[in-house]
């Protein structure tokens, strides 16, 4: 099923979009891309992705907020989303996990192989 | 023993010993003055007394004289028994005879010859006067007294005495209170000189301010000193601001550019020829040491506004060193290092913050593999009562004395080893870390031989669900 599976990623930095599209795509996922929160919102409710990647600062409304409405809303609450974060802010990780993330990527840190692993963690029909 | 240097000593005691000196002095001087004046009046005060008491008995004789009484006179004479100081005492008449006489019984018995005209001496611890018997404006014989100075003397000596206790009163009295004003004087001072001293060492906390007491001249250092603070405070605030915008500005587009050498190694642009897989080998190590730089400029910001926080939680040994040594495997085959992991297997659970400890961890191994060029590196697990330690130990350059007393510090930022190495604030941060984790960082080394580092953080104990 790996295959065919939709990944929403949700990200402003043009160059990390494009990084992490490269990497899913090659692995075979279909991915769909969103470049600011409100846009990440609308996608994730009306293409109901398989699983979310979520930036934190994002312009228009920010992750936590897209987050919290995905979490909010009976269609999209079981999509497993995994936060992006940066080097250093542990905080802003923990205010994610608590408010329902399910992992996070440490961007710059966690090299592809990593970041494909713990997709594919996300989307093992073990997991939730 | 040196040579006393009044410039050496404490402000304290130059304020005493000043306060002190200067009163004795004064005292002593109003003493010597008092006494000066009194030594110097008191034999015309005794001489003008003796002259007229030589007046009275003079005046009283006179009728005695011109009957040639003696008997009434001597009787006058023996009266001066009511004087002790009186010594001795003669009346003479015209023509130089001894008319009648006394002496103090325990004085010499001695008169001397008559002397015409008036006169009066000090000799040998007594004064003598000699004085004319006028009745009418006529002589009609003289009078010679003589009385000891012991009055004088006693006086003299009550003085002294009186001189001196006052002068010990007042010297221990001036010695008390100097003691005690001084403090009011220095102790602000101190204050103000402990406080340059802890800027100067770079552990002053310059957003403590000094209490200015007054308006006096340390009043006015206190308030310069303030202010020039408050300004080292704001270039402090702006630097800090500085390195946190700009390594956060840096931050995202090095980790973009490691995120698309990283796509390349993966073979995501096609097949790599081997020129192009070594050079993107390269780019990979820059873009990493680049990326760790800028994340402990971050954490060193961090920690200097002190907005620094853990989050602890129980966390295995083995989880710590296997994130921590992830990305070395490169670097220690280039360097043809071996890395040996011992007792990291059964090490137990620690009570602390995942990232931070690994963050330290990674400091060390980073360390460890730039200061060694030919051995191992090991990674070793194990308890110590109730801490967990993770050693690093090293068979590389180690350390001299001089290179360990500035370890953990940031002293070496601007320094001139700084590009040679790195930043210099690995160990700093690592410190600062394992302090938050309410761990602690050792280091034993040996210049040529090999550095040990060691990590402590308090171990978990499952069951109880607290640390130990
Ligand atoms: N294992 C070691 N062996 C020998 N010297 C060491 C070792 N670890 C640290 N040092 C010395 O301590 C200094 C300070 O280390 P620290 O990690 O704080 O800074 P750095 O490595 O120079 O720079 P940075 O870690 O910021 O890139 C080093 O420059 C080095 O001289
Ligand atoms: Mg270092």
């Amino acid at each position: 099923m790996s295959g065919k599976a939709t990944i929403l990623i949700v990200e402003d930095q043009k160059g990390f979009r494009m990084i992490f599209e490269d990497v899913l795509v090659a692995a075979g996922y279909e991915v769909l891309s969103a470049a600011d929160g409100e846009r990440g919102w609308e996608m994730s409710k009306e293409r109901k992705p398989h699983l979310v990647l979520l930036d934190l600062g994002l312009p228009k409304i920010d992750g936590f907020e897209v987050l919290r409405r995905i979490r909010a809303d009976a269609e999209t609450q079981n999509t497993p989303v995994i936060i992006f974060s940066v080097m250093g802010e542990q905080n802003s990780v923990k205010k994610a996990m608590d408010l329902g993330a399910n992992d996070y990527i440490v961007k710059g840190f966690h090299p592809p192989l990593q970041i494909l692993g713990k997709v594919k963690e996300q989307l093992a029909p073990s997991n939730p | 023993m040196g040579i006393f240097r009044f410039s050496d000593m404490p402000l304290k005691k130059k304020i005493t010993l000043i306060a002190v000196v200067s009163s004795s002095v004064s005292l002593l001087m109003a003493c010597l003055v008092f006494i000066l004046s009194e030594s110097l009046t008191f034999p015309r005060v005794m001489r003008q007394n003796l002259s007229n008491l030589a007046q009275i008995i003079g005046d009283n004789s006179t009728a005695a004289l011109s009957f040639n009484d003696s008997r009434t006179a001597q009787g006058l004479l023996d009266t001066l028994k009511a004087n002790p100081h009186i010594l001795s005492a003669c009346l003479y008449d015209l023509k130089g005879q001894v008319f009648a006489r006394y002496a103090r019984p325990d004085a010499p018995q001695y008169w001397p010859a008559v002397v015409w005209e008036e006169k009066s001496e000090f000799s040998g611890g007594s004064v003598r006067i000699f004085q004319p018997v006028l009745s009418g404006g006529d002589r009609v014989g003289t009078l010679y007294l003589e009385s000891d100075t012991r009055e004088m003397q006693l006086r003299m000596m009550d003085y002294t005495l009186v001189t001196v206790v006052v002068g010990v009163l007042a010297f221990l009295i001036s010695l008390l209170v100097a003691s005690r004003l001084q403090q009011r004087v220095t102790g602000p001072l101190q204050q103000v000189v402990d406080r340059m001293k802890d800027i100067a060492k770079g552990e002053g906390d310059l957003t403590k301010r000094l209490e200015v007491t007054g308006k006096d001249e340390i009043g006015e250092v206190a308030e310069a000193f303030n202010t020039f603070v408050g300004k080292l405070q704001g270039v402090e605030d702006m630097k800090l601001d500085l390195i946190s915008v700009v390594s956060h500005q840096l931050k995202t587009p090095v980790a973009e550019i490691n995120g698309f050498i990283e796509n390349m190694m993966m073979g995501l642009t096609g097949e790599l020829n081997p020129k192009q897989k070594t050079y993107l080998d390269e780019m990979r190590a820059i873009g990493r040491e680049n990326y760790r730089l800028i994340t402990d400029l971050l954490s060193a910001s961090k920690i200097d506004r002190g907005v620094v926080t853990v989050d602890l939680k129980p966390v295995s040994t083995k989880e710590v060193v296997g994130l921590a040594i992830r990305d070395y495997e490169v670097p220690l085959a280039r360097k043809g290092l071996s890395l040996e992991l011992e007792g990291v297997w059964e090490g137990g659970m620690l009570y602390a913050d995942r990232d931070k400890l690994v963050e330290a961890l990674r400091n060390l191994i980073n360390n460890a593999i730039k200061c060694t060029d030919k051995g191992s590196i090991t990674v070793r697990a194990l308890t110590e009562g109730d801490m967990g330690v993770i050693e690093v130990a090293d068979t590389g350059i180690g350390m001299d004395a001089e290179t360990m007393g500035r370890l953990f510090t940031k002293n070496r930022v601007l320094g001139k080893e700084a590009h040679r190495s790195g930043a210099g604030l690995g160990l700093y941060i690592t410190k600062n870390f394992m302090k938050q984790q309410n761990g602690d960082i050792t280091v034993t080394s040996e210049k040529g031989r090999g550095t040990c580092f060691k990590l402590a953080v308090p171990r978990f104990k499952p069951g109880e669900g607290g640390r130990l």
